[in-house]
C-alpha cells in the first residue's frame, strides 16, 4: 500500500487503532545534536508504525524537540501521520496562509496537503496541551491508542 | 501583451519584501534568531541563529535543528557515509558551511552577513535534499537503470518481466526478474540486487528453482556488491551464475547477456 490509499479516513483509522510497541527497551542514542528514540509498533492488522523521539542538545535548544508517528508503506517508505513539535520555530500553514507563532504545535497528515501540496503532514495547529518532550509523548500515546511504554509526565519517569 | 515597468518600484517592493521577511530577535542568553523565508516542505522554518564571535563577525548556525529534521524519517548515520556522505562534504567545500556534532554553521564578517545568511539557506536547503537519495528511492532508480540497460542490449520480445516458473509450487511467491530467451532451450534469469534482503530473497528462488529442476542460466546484478554483507553475497554466488558488481560494468553486462541471448 502506497500513497493512493491516503485518505483522510484511513488516516484517522490508522492513528485511532491500538497498537503495541515491540521494543519499549529500545536503546537511545545521543549523537549528532539530538537524543533520539524510533520504537517499533505493530497494530491488531499488522501494520508497522514508528514511534520516534527526538531532543536537540545544543545550549538553548530545550524547547526543540519532537515526537511523532509514521506509518510504513509497503514500498519501504515512511508516512508521517502526526508529529509533536516543541516551541522552537514558528510554522506556516501553506494553504490557509496563516502562521503559528513560537508555540507548540502538532502537524497532522492531510489529503488536502498531500494532494495540494505533496507533503501529507504539512498542516498543524497549536496546542498548549505539553510544554516538553515528555508531556509531548504521553499526548501521543493517549491520542494514537498506543499500549506498551508506560509513562506519566507529572512524575518524570520517561527521561530522553 | 508586455506592460513597461519600472525597475526603480521593482527595487523597492523587492527590498521592502525581503525586508519584511526577515526578522531578528534575541531567542535567549546564548542566540539570535533569525527569521528567513527559507522552509522545509512540512511548513516549518529552517532554524537559523547567530553567535557572535569573541573576534568580530557571527557565526551562522542552525543549532543543531536540520540533522534533527531530517532525521525524523531519514537514518541520519547514512548522510555521514558513502555517496550521501561524499555529497555532504561536498556541500560544504561548496559553501564553506562547517559541521561540528550536528550543528552546521557558517563564520561570517559583519558587513557579509546577509549574503552568508543567504549562502546557509542554499547550503541547507542542498543539505535537505540528500533526502532524495533515501533507500528505497534508490532502490527504484537501481531498477529503473537496471530494465534501461537491459532494453538496450536485448530486443523487448525476447523479455519477460517478472517472470514465473510455472512447474513449482506457490510459484507466484518466487518470482524472477527477468526471463530472457536463451540461445539454446535455456532461458536466462536475471535479477537485480538492490540490498541485502533482496540478495536472500534470490538466494531463495534460484535454490527453489533448482530444486525443481528448472533448467536455466542466471545472471545476479548487484547495485553495488561491496553493500550486501559478504555473507548474504556469497550465499548468492553459490547457488547463481555470473556475477556484475554494479550497473557502472556496461560492457561486462552487455557481454554476458549477449553470449547466452538468442
Amino acid at each position: 500500500m502506497g500513497l493512493e490509499v491516503i485518505t483522510d479516513e484511513f488516516i484517522s483509522k490508522l492513528i485511532k487503532i491500538k497498537k503495541s510497541v515491540e521494543n519499549p527497551r529500545t536503546r537511545k542514542k545521543r549523537e549528532s545534536g539530538n537524543e533520539r528514540a524510533t520504537y517499533t509498533l505493530y497494530d491488531e492488522e499488522g501494520n508497522r508504525y514508528d514511534l520516534y523521539l527526538r531532543q536537540n542538545y545544543y545550549l538553548g535548544m530545550s524547547d526543540d524537540f519532537s515526537c511523532g508517528l509514521s506509518w510504513l508503506m509497503t514500498g519501504g517508505e515512511y508516512f508521517t501521520l502526526i508529529r509533536y513539535n516543541g516551541s522552537s520555530h514558528i510554522h506556516f500553514n501553506k494553504i490557509e496562509r496563516n502562521r503559528l507563532s513560537f508555540i507548540c504545535h502538532i502537524h497532522k497528515a492531510t489529503k488536502k496537503y498531500l494532494d495540494e501540496t505533496g507533503i501529507a503532514d504539512g498542516f498543524a495547529e497549536e496546542s498548549s496541551r505539553y510544554s516538553t518532550l515528555e508531556e509531548a509523548l504521553f499526548c501521543l500515546i493517549q491520542d494514537c491508542n498506543i499500549e506498551g511504554l508506560n509513562i506519566n509526565p507529572m512524575q518524570g519517569e520517561f527521561k530522553l | 501583451m508586455s506592460t513597461i515597468c519600472n525597475i526603480d518600484d521593482l527595487q523597492k517592493i523587492l527590498c521592502a519584501s525581503f525586508c519584511a521577511d526577515i526578522k531578528v530577535a534575541r531567542k535567549n542568553e546564548h542566540l539570535i534568531r533569525v527569521e528567513t523565508p527559507f522552509y522545509f516542505p512540512d511548513g516549518d522554518p529552517y532554524q537559523i541563529y547567530l553567535k557572535e564571535i569573541s573576534t568580530g563577525g557571527f557565526k551562522i548556525t542552525d543549532a543543531g535543528h536540520t540533522l534533527m529534521h531530517l532525521s525524523y524519517e531519514n537514518d541520519i548515520d547514512e548522510f555521514q557515509k558513502g555517496t550521501r556522505g561524499a555529497l555532504l562534504q561536498q556541500i560544504q567545500l561548496e559553501t564553506g558551511m562547517k559541521e561540528d556534532d550536528g550543528e552546521f554553521y557558517l563564520e561570517s564578517a559583519s558587513n557579509e552577513i546577509h549574503i552568508n545568511l543567504f549562502r546557509f539557506g542554499q547550503a541547507l536547503t542542498k543539505i535537505y535534499d540528500l533526502t532524495f537519495l533515501n533507500r528505497t528511492r534508490v532502490e527504484n532508480t537501481f531498477y529503473e537503470d537496471l530494465d534501461r540497460s537491459i532494453i538496450k542490449i536485448v530486443d523487448e520480445e525476447k523479455i519477460i518481466r517478472d517472470y514465473i516458473f510455472k512447474g513449482m509450487e506457490s510459484a507466484e511467491d518466487y518470482p524472477i526478474d527477468y526471463y530472457i530467451k536463451g540461445k539454446k532451450e535455456e532461458p536466462l534469469y536475471l535479477f537485480g540486487i538492490p540490498n541485502r534482503d533482496k540478495a536472500r530473497l534470490t538466494t531463495i528462488i534460484i535454490e527453489r528453482l533448482l530444486r525443481h529442476n528448472a533448467k536455466f542460466e542466471s545472471l545476479i546484478v548487484f547495485s553495488d556488491f561491496d553493500s550486501v554483507p559478504k555473507n548474504d553475497s556469497k550465499r548468492l554466488i553459490n547457488v547463481g551464475g555470473e556475477i556484475i558488481s554494479s550497473l557502472d560494468a556496461k560492457d561486462d553486462l552487455s557481454r554476458k547477456i549477449l553470449k547466452r541471448v538468442a
